[in-house]
């Protein structure tokens, strides 16, 4: 068994910034389960990653392949086609037991990184009933057959929510020929980036019908048709509001949810709000010495984010220190959907602290106030707030109290 | 006066422009400004798309203009990509269509098949 002193497990934005931070001064293994690093990016093929990294304007896969090749000229141990099997935690160790061509083998770590990203919420996780025909699928699965296959899945085609990657699929099975009917929302809101509607909807005279849902699915082999209603602000179906569209192709954009199994093996704390591990400053969890990043932790709108949370979750297990930890909870009132991170340890520095968080709702002029004991550390106004459009802050902090997040209307 | 959602970056600012005076409100940065302009006069766009391969690992790569080329240009530059089919393993970057369309502006791949 090779001894390593921090493990990372995943090969996309998250994992790929990490490896290559750890590795400036630690012995690194990188494991990834497909036989091509990057991640979701390698099927990503629309523009806007790196605005923030690179300050370029770049693909998917180009973002991918600047950060393969800074990890080429690193130390880097990298294991691709390699599927992790199992992982265990004790005395300061990690063990991960990993399956791939040479057979099952272990290697121990120090540290270990968890950068497994997220998944997309299925057909089987909104509950539409009929029947289960070919042509339900999800965003990423399209996009995936378009991009990476060649394959055109679909000619007529529905989209049931408004996701980022709902929204870039639409602009694209346009532009190869399929017609895009329409964008359904449950919500009142768009899910997406206000950006993202513009450019690929608003673009190509793709409606958008919000507050409404797909409620019926028929045909029996292929896709045939969905009913459509309209939904009250409980998001219940609307009685009476039913219509069938006809179509041979639904497409699911519908959320997605930090993937997290492995770190479940571990018994690391999931936090109900992001459903990706509760985490200190440094992204560490409540287990020590394991971190989590990217969108295994939340749910970025950016890979610029990932990579960023990589880069920090390395930058803390790279010291290879173990010191008992004082981790105290971050309050914030319900106005927020979340933020990240859920704890602060006040053992690390507090100094810069990276903070992500996102609204609950839409806000006009809301101003945001970071107390401690009562004393504001950073008040800062936001004209709009929006859900899908994650807010960054830097914050540091110099006792050892709890500080909470308020969002209050400015005055 | 116009209405647009400026799609430079992520900010997404709500931008108002007012083409008479060409002022803009409600952008960030001077980017937000130059977007409205030429939203208003000639609005323009790059392009992401794939072509066909004769590589058996890549049935399609990823391909993108290197620069924004005029929005009604579009469906015309899609139909070009469609004739397009790649025989080498290609660096990533590398140029597919010199000067598409006459555009000035280059197709480039944004995968590595090497």
């Amino acid at each position: 068994m090779e001894n390593f002193d921090i493990i990372v497990i995943g090969g996309g934005p998250g994992g790929l910034a990490a490896s290559i931070k750890a590795s400036e001064n630690t012995k690194v293994l990188l494991i990834e389960r497909e036989n091509k690093l990057g991640g979701i990016l390698k099927q990503c093929i629309h523009d806007g990653f790196g605005v923030t990294k690179f300050k370029e304007k770049l693909s998917g896969p180009e973002y991918a392949n600047r950060e393969i090749e800074k990890l080429k000229k690193t130390n880097v141990t990298v294991l691709k086609n390699t599927f992790v099997t199992n992982i265990t935690s004790e005395n300061n160790e990690v063990i991960v037991t990993f399956a791939n061509e040479n057979g099952v083998n272990k290697a121990k770590g120090k540290k270990l990184i968890l950068a497994t990203g997220c998944r997309e919420r299925t057909s089987k996780q909104i509950s539409i009933h009929g029947t289960n025909p070919t042509g339900v699928m999800t965003a990423g699965q399209a996009q995936y057959y378009i991009n990476i296959l060649g394959k055109m899945p679909c000619k007529e085609v529905v989209i049931l929510g408004s996701g980022d990657i709902g929204l870039i699929m639409a602009r694209r099975l346009t532009l190869e020929g399929a017609h895009v009917k329409g964008v359904y929302e449950v919500k009142s809101t768009p899910s997406g980036l206000s950006r993202n509607i513009a450019q690929c909807l608003t673009d190509f005279n793709i409606p958008l019908y919000l507050s409404h849902t797909v409620t019926r699915v028929f045909g029996k082999d292929r896709l045939e048709a969905i009913e459509v209603a309209k939904v009250d602000n409980k998001m219940n179906p609307i009685k009476g509001s039913e219509e069938i569209i006809k179509c041979d192709s639904l497409i699911l954009s519908v959320g997605l949810i930090p993937e997290n199994e492995l770190a479940k093996e571990i018994n690391v704390p999931l936090n109900r709000f992001t459903k990706g591990p509760d985490v200190d400053q440094t992204f560490e969890t409540l287990v020590n010495n394991v971190y989590s990043c990217g969108n295994a932790m939340h749910v970025n709108d950016l890979a610029d984010y990932v990579s960023e949370s990589g880069e920090i979750a390395a930058n803390d297990a790279s010291k290879l220190l173990n010191n008992k930890r004082d981790l105290k909870p971050v309050k914030f009132d319900s106005h927020f959907g979340y933020v990240v991170p859920s704890f602060i340890d006040f053992h690390k520095s507090t100094e810069k602290m990276t903070f992500y968080f996102r609204a609950r709702d839409e806000y006009k002029d809301k101003t945001l106030l970071i107390k401690q004991k009562g004393e504001v550390l950073l008040k800062r106004r936001y004209s709009h707030l929006r859900p899908p459009e994650m807010e960054k802050i830097l914050l540091t902090v110099k006792n050892n109290d709890e500080i909470e997040f308020i969002l209050e209307d400015t005055k | 006066m116009k209405e647009y959602i400026c799609i430079v970056c992520p900010n997404g600012c709500h931008l108002k422009y007012d083409e008479i005076n060409n002022t803009c409100e409600g952008n960030k940065c001077p980017r937000g400004k130059e977007y409205a302009f030429n939203e208003f006069h000639h609005p323009k766009r790059s392009v992401c798309s794939s072509v066909k391969t004769t590589i058996e690992e890549f049935p399609v790569v990823s391909v993108r203009t290197n620069g924004e080329i005029d929005k009604n240009l579009i469906p015309e530059l899609l139909e070009v990509l469609k004739k397009v089919i790649i025989n080498e393993r290609l660096e990533i970057n590398s140029v597919v269509i010199k000067n598409v369309l006459n555009t000035g502006v280059d197709i480039i791949t944004t995968t590595s098949m090497i």
